[in-house]
């Protein structure tokens, strides 16, 4: 299972350095406003900034997720690597989870640095950590649906149409979680999405000609 | 155990309408040496790929290596090395990053017989698959499949691409791996000199139904091409069943028969022919004679006889 999760990381590493990348440069510009760049105004607070510059961070972020799934699944569909890796000692079933594995482990790269920034943000405020929590887990929830969404929607040899939709929908699920609010019925929300593009994807992969 | 690696029941597979396997039943002993023949688009690699558990099966199904091969357990999938036609290696892979990938995922790698292959053959490991030519990818899929140490191979037009001296050593390479005892292959190709050097069963497929499957000798046995000289015209009808092929010029007649038995012997002298001799057939001409378009073997095989099954 290792060896197959580490394949999935090098096979599909660009992601990773660009979610890496895009996490660290949101950092930074954090930081440096916190020491340098923003001059104190009653109305712009400091989790306000975190909270706005985060949404707009999620959407690249997003889109490069959902543009992994695709990646994986497209690119084992067209380059018949699960033909090969089926018939080494490995299943269906390690291959598929290998690779939700590596997906889950792109999603805390891109995360984890944001997550770290927004509750540096809040710790400096008055702002309870119960919200900064109940920004977080959905944001991470969001953007590992965005992931579940292109991962069932690359198994296919047509390119465009269904990385076209699954960006279009991983882009449009940004806002409806910002319209309906943070909360439980959220979670409820992109659990239910996840685990519905998880077995979708599932499915369809475990019962394809390789 | 059951004393067959692979046991295919009635296996029937449709691609998009089309019928490509009709009521497929193979049963492979353990430790034959299979070969599977037919022409292009017979269902050769279907059946492969579908023993594989790459493929699902329309209807029926298949038990390789005591397990249904549509849900082969990694227990199982660890005991098969398969060469695919055409050599599925992941193109945008380095040789050594595909080595490292079977030496990772394989339940039983040899790396000193891997590396004693990969100097016979001289491939370069830090070169991409892309790059490599078709004889090198061939050579390369060849020596990972042998390198897992498999309990039955399977191998899909392995030759495929090889030049005459690669061809060889790949020939060389299948006899030692089949002295090792236990071991069972199962392989297509197209080089029927091959098949016949090393094979010890045959199958043949004809429009996607198996119309022989027994031992090479019995086959040679059963399949006869005899030479028939009249004192007169021969007869313009012969009501024998299995006729494969039949050609007349003037008091000749030229017979291929499936299914060579006394009976149809004793039938045959009743029509007295002046002279009947038999013409020596290779698994060339077996083959070709079973395969060709428009011959009664199909019509004899819808009517519930095969050519040759034991």
């Amino acid at each position: 299972m290792f060896t197959l999760i580490i394949r999935e990381i090098e096979d599909n590493r660009v992601f990773f350095i660009a979610a890496a990348i895009v996490a660290a440069i949101f950092s930074a510009s954090f930081i440096y406003g916190q020491f340098y760049g923003i001059e104190k105004d009653e109305h712009v607070t400091v989790p306000a900034i975190t909270i706005l510059s985060g949404t707009m961070i999620s959407i690249p972020l997003a889109i490069a997720f959902c543009a992994m799934g695709v990646a994986q699944m497209y690119m084992d569909k067209t380059k018949k690597v699960s033909s090969l890796l089926a018939t080494l000692a490995v299943t269906r079933k390690h291959i598929f989870i290998a690779r939700v594995i590596a997906g889950f482990l792109l999603v805390l790269i891109g995360f984890v640095p944001i997550a770290e920034t927004t509750i540096m943000a809040v710790s400096k405020s008055n702002v309870s950590s119960g919200l900064c929590f109940e920004i977080i887990i959905p944001a991470f929830l969001l953007g590992f649906a965005c992931y579940c969404i292109g991962l069932q929607a690359g198994w296919t040899s047509n390119k465009v149409t269904p990385t076209l939709s699954a960006l279009g929908l991983s882009v449009v699920l940004i806002p409806v979680v910002l319209i309906k609010g943070f909360g439980w019925e959220i979670y409820a929300i992109l659990v239910l999405l996840i685990a519905a593009c998880l077995i979708r994807a599932w499915l369809r992969f475990s019962t394809a000609a390789l | 155990m059951s004393e067959y690696a692979i046991q295919t029941e009635n296996i029937v597979k449709y691609f998009d309408g089309r019928c490509v396997l009709d009521g497929i039943d193979l049963k492979v002993p353990q430790g034959c040496i299979y070969g599977l023949l037919g022409r292009n688009g017979a269902g050769k690699t279907t059946i492969i790929r579908i023993l594989l558990g790459l493929e699902p099966a329309t209807r029926g199904g298949a038990i390789v290596l005591g397990a249904l091969s549509w849900q082969l357990p990694v227990s199982v999938l660890g005991q098969i090395g398969y060469v695919a036609e055409g050599h599925n290696l992941i193109p945008n892979y380095s040789v050594r990053r595909i080595v490292e990938l079977y030496r990772n995922l394989s339940a039983n790698w040899n790396e000193q017989f891997f590396r004693r292959l990969i100097e016979t053959f001289r491939l370069p490991m830090e070169r991409k698959v892309s790059q490599l030519s078709r004889g090198m990818k061939a050579q390369l899929n060849l020596s990972l499949a042998m390198a897992t140490e498999p309990k039955l191979l399977i191998l899909d037009d392995p030759t495929l691409g090889l030049d005459t001296v690669a061809r060889r050593q790949f020939l060389e390479l299948a006899v030692e791996l089949i002295s090792q005892d236990g071991r069972t292959i199962l392989f297509s190709s197209h080089i029927l000199s091959d098949v016949e050097r090393l094979a010890d069963r045959i199958g043949i497929l004809r429009a996607g139904k198996l119309v022989v499957d027994c031992e090479l000798e019995e086959l040679k046995k059963r399949v006869r091409k005899l030479r028939l000289i009249f004192d007169d015209q021969p007869p313009r009808e012969l009501p024998i069943t299995g006729i494969i092929a039949e050609k007349r010029q003037g008091r000749e007649l030229i017979l291929t028969v499936a299914n060579w038995n006394e009976n149809k012997q004793t039938f045959l002298n009743t029509f007295k022919p002046a002279s009947c001799t038999e013409i020596p057939m290779t698994l060339e001409e077996i083959f070709i004679e079973c395969t060709a378009s428009g011959t009664d073997a199909a019509v004899d095989y819808e009517q519930g006889e095969p050519i040759c099954s034991h």
